[in-house]
């Protein structure tokens, strides 16, 4: 890895997949810039059917890459095999949303754990033991789970499992894949200090997908704002949540209720209420133009007929508006 | 768990504490939870005394097969042969026994190709896809194609007699409906998040078709072995009856039913020992395979852990705080519920003994985590509880009448007119059969009993409300058609046909997108405005608690742990469990800053302490909380909640 170069650095990503109808293309993501320094994380928001999910997929090798290049630890990864995918397992992991889904409910929690590092070539069964009882340990779990299937735990607990095999390798990096959604609110909170603790602990990065703002807000020192399959706006976390400089992102906070009801009420009086655009008929996005443009309530016509160019904003941030700055007015 | 409580607790109450923690759960393997099924071990015990027969059979046997015994020709049961002789006097007990020499040989045959064919080329065409599993199922319809009889003839033609070759075929033939099988398990695996993540890790293919996905398709392909068994044993009975695969005289059950029939009008007997055994076979396979196909789903599902059963209703009622005031001006009252699940340990008690009230035009939040209770409790006002879940105890009281007491007729009369539902997932609310104006308009006409034009405007009117902008385009579209938001709108507009008095709201904005939530909040907040109905809102989420309602139930393992206004409710938590809650959430949190948290889990229905069910997680847990029930205390403005140190709390300035 050259000095100074970025841990993981995704150049005008595209993912297509063929439509429903013949020769037509879905463009899932259309080119992505993003680029992550080491022992930082980076949150990516957006609605269902951003590219969120999407994005996580073909940086693990799970989605069709269309364009662009993604370079892991000053590696090209673009469009490397299966059996390549094994040495870069050292440095890439995932966690998944939906824990029940993310472990085999027919394997032991200890198969479970123990199939990362025989990848590698680990077949002692006393180094095997002592690495699978300290990744547990650095989950909260007790060594003794091991003999245990996945159906026997809560959701909590079988994340905590899923985060114990990301690590149990000792990665650079891993992808969080809307890891804290399916969780109660007691338990998100115990599994976003554990993963902050690991970030600490290991110099870990994250990629930390999520469509809730406050968990980004929380995780993350930079965010990437995703409107279907493309980058409305992206720069430092505390920038573009406080002072959002494209219409979508300031929906989007705008829209997450505050959980004070004097302050929530004083926020959502101080909004106009009365389109009701998102939840009719969906227009089809415009090839050209802001895919944001149809919603926009500060649109004009070159928003549906030219593609907005990245901007840089007051801050340092980038926002893709044809309006900006006079629509923050 | 890995953060327990730093607080000090006495030596005594850890103790306390830990004594009703219970993390003995046991595996649970196929085989175990098969064997807890008597029906299964009826079957499989009877199987396997069968084949024990068969391969015991010189030595268990009482006569050699072939051994005549003329003078007890045709005779029937008797002493000497318990299943009495045939044409020539030997003895049917023997011949069965040594004809299942033959059977179960040839069964294994049959089932082991079948299953040996199918699981690599399923799970291979099921994996990869494309061009292979192109030319897989190219080849699996061909063979389908086939006539049996004919390929078996051929294959008899070539072997004559040649009872492996007849069953060899026989697994071919059977294996394309396997091989169908065990790829359509295969697809919903591949896309698994945890083939996924073994991909990420580097497994080779290979290994992931045997280690992940091999394993959840064998048990279905098991279950699936067992009927081909059943299926195997008819054919080759058929063959052997033919003449095929045995001749006459053989001691081989398809030739014992073909000589019996011959003799069918001298002595009907005969036919009954093999027929009975052939059918009690065919039986004891498909009952087993029924069997392992409900075991091999309970076996991965959570084990239950019915360790201490919450307080039965009787003591409930004693605990009940004081005399209920009179609920003639409330719309709904709930009185001292308790809804408990029937289990194999017993009843489990999921609600406990909650009463609360909504008043007309009121909002009330019920809010809690996962097991907390919410949602059963709202399914028990509107008498939708799951079938193994009943009121054990309680009143509810509607609009002045006790609705718990009503027959079912008279609560569907209620129902609708009285109560509306709008649940969480939209779509799964909508037929996908029909378009969105046939099933609103049902509904309308069952409320209104309106002709066909009154009815439309009705329908028009109904979606208007509902703010969807035009209307007559949504009549003709069928629910797929429609965005998860509209979907949610429409059926807000499908509980609001009858003209309910109270809307039940089960979590409705948790599967939409937050600026879709935002516009559904605002609608249900300008619909309770226009209709002064009221609205019981469940959800687990205190920002939209915060939006909308007006006032708060905070429910934890089953009980109320706080009730207030919303404002008071947040500004300041009079329990520890809300105030832990609240404190929780990452949007008040500072980054960089650790999260306060709540320690340790909600306790699961079935192991809830006697004494207060927070403690195991609360800092402020003291011995006083850990000697009994904790009963819900009445606090100034209407307040409730359940700590009994709240007092020594507020003093101590913690809540």
């Amino acid at each position: 890895m050259i000095a100074g170069e970025h841990l993981l650095d995704v150049r005008g990503l595209a993912v297509h997949y063929r439509g429903r109808r013949r020769g037509s293309v879905i463009k899932a993501l259309d080119c992505i810039d993003l680029s992550l320094e080491s022992g930082a994380a980076i949150g990516i928001v957006g609605e269902s059917g951003s590219g969120k999910s999407t994005l996580a997929k073909a940086i693990l090798g799970l989605a069709p890459i269309h364009g662009g290049s993604i370079r892991l630890a000053g590696k090209d990864i673009t469009s490397i095999k299966q059996n390549s995918r094994r040495e870069l397992s050292r440095i890439l992991q995932v966690v998944f949303q939906d824990p029940s889904s993310s472990l085999n409910p027919f394997i032991t929690v200890g198969t479970t754990l123990e199939e990362p590092l025989r990848v590698h070539g680990i077949k002692d069964r006393e180094e095997l033991n002592q690495r699978i009882a300290k990744a547990l340990d650095q989950v909260g779990l007790s060594p003794d789970v091991v003999s245990r299937y996945p159906g026997q735990f809560s959701g909590g607990q079988k994340q905590r499992i899923a985060i114990a095999r990301a690590l149990i390798i000792n990665p650079q990096l891993i992808i969080c894949d809307e890891v804290v959604s399916a969780l109660d609110l007691s338990i998100q909170a115990q599994i976003l200090n554990l993963l902050a603790d690991l970030q600490k602990s290991f110099q870990l990065s994250y990629l930390f997908i999520s469509h809730d703002i406050a968990v980004i807000r929380y995780i993350s020192n930079q965010v990437i704002v995703l409107y279907q399959g493309r980058v409305m706006e992206s720069g430092p976390t505390a920038v573009v949540i406080n002072n959002p400089c494209h219409p979508y992102t300031r929906e989007l906070i705008a829209s997450s209720p505050i959980t004070n009801p004097r302050e929530q009420r004083k926020h959502r009086d101080g909004q106009q209420w009365e389109r009701a655009s998102s939840t009719t008929f969906t227009d089809e996005a415009n090839e050209n133009g802001c895919p944001f443009a149809p919603r926009c309530q500060f649109a004009v016509d070159i928003c549906t007929t030219e593609r907005p160019p990245f901007k840089v904003t007051d801050e340092g941030g980038l926002t893709a508006c044809h309006r900006y700055p006079e629509w923050m007015a | 768990m890995n953060k327990h409580s730093t607080t000090p607790v006495t030596p005594d109450a850890h103790e306390a504490i830990t004594g009703t923690e219970n993390t003995s759960i046991q595996n649970r393997s196929l085989l175990r939870v098969v064997l807890h099924k008597p029906l299964a071990l009826i079957c499989g015990g009877f199987l396997l005394l069968v084949i024990l027969g068969a391969i015991f059979a010189p030595l268990v046997a009482p006569y050699p097969p072939n051994a005549l015994d003329l003078p007890n020709a045709l005779s029937g049961p008797s002493a000497s042969h318990l299943l009495g002789g045939d044409e020539l006097g030997r003895d049917i007990l023997s011949r069965l026994l040594y004809g299942g020499r033959r059977v179960f040989p040839g069964i294994l045959e049959g089932v082991l190709t079948a299953l040996i064919l199918a699981v690599p080329i399923g799970i291979l065409a099921g994996y990869f896809g494309g061009k292979f599993d192109r030319l897989v199922g190219a080849i699996t319809d061909a063979l389908l194609s086939i006539p049996t009889i004919i390929l078996v003839l051929v294959v008899l033609a070539i072997f004559p007699k040649n009872t492996h070759a007849a069953m060899i075929a026989f697994g071919i033939l059977v294996s394309p409906g396997l091989i169908r099988v065990v790829r359509g398990e295969t697809l919903p695996l591949k896309e698994a998040d945890f083939v996924s993540a073994a991909r990420v890790a580097g497994v080779s293919n290979l290994q992931i078709m045997i280690r992940h996905i091999r394993p959840g398709v064998i048990r279905v392909v098991i279950v699936q072995g067992s009927f081909i068994a059943a299926g195997a044993l008819g054919y080759m009975v058929a063959l052997g009856y033919l003449g095929l695969t045995a001749s006459a005289g053989e001691a081989e059950w398809g030739q014992m039913v073909a000589s019996a029939g011959t003799m069918l009008n001298r002595q009907p007997w005969l036919l009954v020992p093999p027929g009975v055994l052939i059918g009690l076979i065919v039986l004891a396979f498909t009952l087993f395979g029924n069997a392992l196909r409900d075991a091999s789903a309970e076996a991965i599902a959570a084990a239950p852990g019915p360790v201490s059963r919450g307080s039965s209703p009787k003591e409930n009622a004693a605990q009940s705080q004081g005399v209920l005031p009179d609920h003639s001006n409330e719309l709904l009252s709930v009185i001292n519920l308790s809804v408990a699940f029937s289990s194999r340990g017993g009843d489990l008690l999921a609600v406990d003994n909650i009463s609360f009230d909504v008043n007309p035009s009121e909002i009330v939040g019920l809010v809690g985590e996962s097991g907390a209770g919410k949602s059963i409790t709202s399914l028990a006002i509107l008498r939708l509880l799951p079938n193994a879940a009943r009121i054990v105890n309680g009143q509810i009281m509607f609009d002045g009448r006790n609705i718990t007491g009503m027959d079912d007729a008279e609560f569907d009369r209620l129902r609708g007119r009285s109560f509306g539902l709008v649940s969480q997932e939209p779509l799964s609310s909508l037929d996908p059969a029909f378009t969105v104006g046939s099933q609103l308009g049902e509904l309308v006409r069952l409320h209104d009993g309106f002709n066909r034009k009154d009815n439309r405007s009705r329908c028009l009117d109904l979606l208007n409300q509902v703010r969807i902008r035009r209307p007559e385009q949504l009549l003709t579209m069928y629910p797929h058609e429609v965005s998860g938001g509209m979907a949610q709108r429409v059926s807000i507009a499908m509980a609001l046909a009858g003209r309910p008095k109270l809307l039940i709201a089960d979590e409705p904005t948790s599967a939409l997108d937050v600026t879709v939530q935002k516009e559904i909040l605002a609608l249900l907040r300008q619909l309770q405005l226009e209709t002064k109905m009221s609205v019981l809102f469940v959800t687990h989420n205190f920002g939209v608690v915060a939006d909308l309602c007006d006032r708060v139930i905070v429910l934890y393992a089953g009980q109320i742990f706080e009730e207030a206004d919303v404002f008071q409710l947040f500004d300041h938590p009079r329990n520890p469990y809300t105030k832990g809650l609240l404190l929780a959430n990452p949007s008040n949190a500072q980054p960089g800053q650790p999260l306060p948290i709540i320690p340790g889990r909600i306790p699961s229905i079935g192991s809830w302490p006697t004494h207060c069910r927070f403690a195991q997680r609360c800092p402020y847990v003291a011995d006083e909380c850990l000697a009994g029930p904790i009963p819900l205390l009445a606090l100034e403005d209407g307040r409730k909640t359940r700590c009994i140190r709240v007092g020594d709390l507020l003093k101590k300035e913690i809540l």
